[in-house]
């Protein structure tokens, strides 16, 4: 073997070392994950590293799916009236999508024209999206809160429904989804628009059947975020929502940690299962996903 | 139009929107203010640590029927076993009470006090919180909590009661007694220790392979309470430090033996899982542990009297009543609390948890474990709720790890501390 070629392999074996250490930080936290989850015994954190501890059991993930939350009744004095994973399933995915969807269309029809139209403000506004997103999100949370208490519906303010939520969830992605999606329709010839409006298209025709089947990789970053922010939260839906039949499963899970001592092992399974619809998502999206993060990012 | 007149009209309507959305709406109703004015200000017509005329446990609240029909929203973050013992006693109350409805949300304990404030601050909120001791004091200073001075509760721990007390208001009443106790495993340690040289010595000897003489914890909440043992003190009762002395020293330097007795111990869950596993002597732990312990070492648990060096904080479990609570609510609220604390109600609650320790004294305490922790409470000291307790934390915890970790002396870290306390007061107190 050449000088050469034993550098070549040790440079090989070296990148391979450091590539299986990155992998190996990066899956242990799940390992632990599954490793507590399957646990009979309930513990806070592996007394020794073994994947696959002894009496190892599903009964922790069986009790997540098929038990009701016995703390997050309408009535604990009723057991029907409590929380079922399939209905904390159902509010979850209702706040998600919905803030999927509030930031894709309030997101592109803003990214538009602040991309397309000269207005007053328009790069006061831009910069105003900047620093909402510099903010810390704890920092909305109190306006948010008194903001949608106003806001009435059948005497029940906005706040304490999952559509407000929605909202509130909105606010907090709008920012990066209206830069995000700027900077794309940046990057789409206006020649394209022009040709439609010369063959009689009008200008939210143009906009609907010719810019945004161009951008859907950005779309598709934006359905993603906003589906994982809705997804994931807890704090502000904890702040807002004052009815159990509205709670969602990330909220399920914070319940689990109580203040003393918390069910590791139903804990961990409830959130392996909650990342379950993200990751398909994910999978679905995933050929946009890619070219959609970086397209935004340079005007070609 | 100009530019500037566009420019004009645009700040015109970002004003506007400004002022309306300051300028409040309808989440206060005005005819819930002057309300509640009275339940807060007027002093008290019945003390509430004084025997009412007719002791509550003969004629409890509940079976005085209010009117007007009404509708309790109750939040809480109990556990389980906690939450059905809730759950009877609300029953029992509606049964004696059929025009009151409740509401009941479980919300996790680090959510529920910031929810409770920002809803109690904008006029909403729960009618009844049940919270931590400590939560009283700075939620009376933001009247988001009315004075219970009125509600007629009798029998109740006099110390327990006191902790409520704050400006010659009753902020909360304690329904429920807990606290820092030391539990032993007899199978291990087999006599209670005098003072901490005989721990540490019982502890030395127990030592053996992966069993551990005593895992004793270090972080501040466990261990304030050693500082009052050792005859000194964290504050004074006007909340300045008081700690920076001999005893102080003394505090520190039995830290630096706990650390050498076992494994590094700052709140970490080691020393429960340890010694449930049976492999620790000696613990110090809360009494809202005291079913998981029971549960995995049966008739081997003991809850040992302070040795008389050392010490814990007796803390209690409070209900408050929101500010913002009127009418009909307010009145079956009232008779909720003062039925919460009656004998028949804390008998529910200890036979329903097994955790439980009742603040009403004359509910009979039979469980052997429970009385232990009783007789443990006798040698405590009483929890400190007063706002300035939040100077106190950071850096006392922070003298703690220095010393811990050889970087500064006792007598120095704690100069130190006594300094950073003192600045942190400066902005807790506003001046």
């Amino acid at each position: 073997m050449t000088k050469h070629k034993a550098n070549e392999l040790l440079k090989q074996i070296g990148l391979q070392i450091f590539l299986l250490t990155i992998t190996a930080i990066v899956l242990f936290p799940i390992l632990w994950m599954v490793s507590i989850a399957i646990d009979p015994r309930n513990i806070d954190k592996p007394l020794e590293l073994v994947l696959i501890p002894d009496g190892a059991t599903l009964r922790a993930f069986k009790q997540v799916l098929t038990e009701p939350y016995t703390q997050l009744c309408a009535n604990p004095a009723e057991p029907e009236t409590c929380m079922t994973f399939l209905k904390l399933l159902g509010n979850s995915l209702m706040v998600a999508l919905g803030t999927s969807l509030f930031s894709v269309v309030l997101g592109a029809s803003a990214a538009y024209a602040f991309s397309r139209f000269k207005f007053i403000g328009r790069e006061t506004g831009l910069l105003g999206f900047i620093a909402l997103l510099m903010l810390p999100a704890t920092a909305t949370i109190a306006p948010l809160y008194v903001l949608l208490n106003q806001i009435k519906f059948g005497g029940e303010p906005l706040r304490s429904t999952l559509v407000g939520l929605a909202v509130a969830y909105t606010s907090g992605s709008l920012p990066f989804a209206i830069w995000n999606l700027k900077g794309y329709f940046d990057t789409v010839p206006k020649e394209l628009e022009e040709a439609a409006l010369i063959d009689g298209a009008t200008v939210t025709g143009a906009f609907i059947r010719v810019i945004l089947p161009l951008a859907v990789p950005a779309l598709a970053v934006t359905v993603l975020l906003g589906f994982m922010s809705g997804w994931t939260e807890f704090v502000m839906a904890w702040l807002f929502l004052e009815s159990p039949e509205k709670f969602t499963l990330a909220m399920a899970l914070r319940s689990m940690q109580g203040q003393f001592t918390t069910p590791w092992s139903t804990f961990f399974a409830l959130a392996l299962v909650m990342s379950v619809p993200p990751v398909l998502l994910f999978f679905a999206l995933q050929r946009y996903i890619v070219s959609g993060l970086t397209v935004g990012g340079v005007k070609g | 139009m100009t530019k500037k007149t566009w420019s004009l009209l645009g700040i015109l309507v970002i004003a506007m929107m400004l002022l309306a959305a300051c300028g409040g709406g309808d989440a206060a109703p005005a005819d819930n203010e002057p309300a509640n004015q009275p339940a807060v200000n007027e002093p008290a017509n019945e003390p509430a640590n004084e025997p009412a005329e007719e002791p509550a446990a003969e004629e409890p609240a509940a079976e005085e029927p209010a009117v007007e029909p009404a509708k309790i929203v109750l939040w809480h973050a109990l556990k389980d076993t906690e939450t059905a013992g809730l759950t009877t006693i609300i029953e029992n109350f509606k049964a004696a009470n059929p025009n009151v409805e409740f509401e009941v949300l479980f919300v996790p304990f680090d959510d529920l006090r910031g929810k409770f404030e920002t809803a109690a601050g904008t006029g909403g909120g729960p009618d009844l919180l049940i919270g931590g001791d400590d939560w009283g004091p700075p939620m009376y200073n933001a009247m988001l909590i009315a004075d219970v001075s009125d509600v007629a509760v009798s029998d109740i721990n006099p110390a327990a009661m006191n902790v409520g007390n704050y400006k010659g208001a009753q902020v909360g009443l304690p329904y429920v007694l807990k606290g820092v106790v030391m539990y032993r495993n007899a199978s291990i340690i087999a006599e209670p220790a005098a003072d901490f040289a005989d721990l540490k010595a019982k502890a030395e000897a127990a030592t053996t392979g992966d069993t551990f003489g005593a895992l004793l914890e270090i972080g501040s909440f466990f261990s304030f309470g050693h500082l009052y043992g050792l005859g000194g003190a964290l504050m004074t009762a006007e909340g300045d430090p008081a700690f920076n002395t001999a005893e102080g020293v003394a505090w520190l330097e039995m830290l630096q033996d706990f650390k050498a007795l076992g494994a590094d111990n700052w709140y970490n869950d080691n020393d429960v899982n340890l010694f449930k596993e049976g492999k620790v002597g000696v613990v110090i732990d809360g009494t809202w542990n005291l079913g998981d312990f029971s549960a995995s070492l049966g008739d081997d648990l003991v809850i040992d009297p302070w040795p008389s060096d050392m010490s814990g904080f007796v803390q209690t479990g409070m209900i408050y009543l929101n500010y913002n609570t009127t009418g009909a609510n307010l009145d079956a609220a009232k008779a909720f609390m003062a039925y919460l604390l009656s004998a028949d109600a804390q008998a529910a609650f200890y036979a329903a948890d097994g955790a439980f320790i009742p603040s009403n004294t004359t509910v009979e305490v039979t469980d052997p474990m429970r009385q232990q922790a009783l007789a443990a409470f006798g040698g405590g000291v009483g929890w400190i709720v007063l706002p300035e307790m939040g100077a106190f934390w950071g850096p006392t915890e922070t003298a703690i790890l220095s010393v811990l970790e050889g970087e500064a002396e006792a007598a120095d870290a704690l100069a130190a501390a006594e300094e950073a306390v003192n600045a942190a007061l400066v902005d807790i107190r506003g001046q």
